[in-house]
């Protein structure tokens, strides 16, 4: 029997619908006894993948809107964020130089890199006109 | 979004800036508004006191990078203080900040800036 648990919230892509989007998952994660050190990088990691939803996915002037699903399984936690913006796969985003001095460096181009850092696995998808990004996290 | 930040000029030029709550995307341009608000002043240095940051994400680290190379364009010095591990880790996994510009504590950056100018005064002698 799959015993995979799963929550979806719908709201409009604005950044002041960033906080209602990562409690929601925090709070999946929490009731499901997730620790600490799990649901702090996985904060990171919804967080900076609705900030780039939000920030970038749809035209100034024609907002739409951005879908969580947190499924909790047995061995592994699983965040889709999909919204119905331009085609974007942020894991094409090249990745920045660590090794450049600081005031050399960019400023730029972090969220994804700590977003691969902070997870186990990053998974993009087009699908039916929608960007579908899965965070996956291991139990 | 929950952050407040306090700053205090602890001493002629020296900025402090204690952060409390989480530096994200809602919540980073008010540590940016008080970092501006202290560069109008003409810092020769700027303090982030991070005690009180339970979280940091890539528009928080942002500010601060930013913060660094604008007081490093004045000539002016930059340090962070007792910085919470689950935010450290944030900025060594970038490879963000040196290390001798991260201190435990306000006592320990104040005994570093101390040893500097002793040198510098010395150089000077």
């Amino acid at each position: 029997m799959d015993q995979t648990r799963e929550n979806t919230i719908r709201l409009p892509a604005r950044i002041e619908n960033l906080e209602r989007l990562v409690d929601f998952v925090l709070s999946a994660l929490r009731q499901a006894g997730a620790g600490e050190k799990i649901v702090a990088d996985l904060h990171l990691a919804v967080d900076e993948a609705c900030t780039n939803c939000v920030s970038y996915a749809y035209p100034e002037g024609e907002p739409g809107e951005i879908e969580l699903t947190c499924r909790i399984g047995p061995n592994k936690f699983e965040i889709s964020i999909r919204d119905w913006g331009r085609p974007f796969n942020p894991l094409k985003t090249p990745p920045p130089d660590l090794d450049l001095d600081l005031e050399d460096r960019p400023i730029g181009g972090l969220g994804v890199f700590l977003m691969k850092k902070f997870t186990d696995r990053l998974e993009y998808r087009r699908e039916a006109k929608a960007n579908i990004l899965t965070i996956i996290k291991r139990r | 979004m929950t952050l407040k930040v306090k700053m205090m000029e602890k001493s002629p030029g020296v900025f402090h800036l204690a952060p409390v709550g989480s530096i994200d995307t809602a919540s980073a341009p008010i540590l940016e508004g008080e970092v501006n608000r202290a560069l109008a002043a003409s810092p020769r240095a700027m303090v982030f006191e991070m005690a009180g940051v339970d979280y940091i994400s890539s528009m928080g680290v942002r500010v601060v990078i930013k913060t660094k190379k604008e007081l490093a364009r004045r000539g002016a010095r930059f340090a962070m203080v007792e910085v919470p591990p689950p935010v450290k880790r944030v900025f060594e996994i970038i490879n963000a900040l040196p290390r001798e510009e991260i201190f435990r504590s306000v006592e320990e950056l104040d005994d570093y800036l101390s040893a500097m100018q002793k040198k510098v005064r010395e150089g000077e002698g």
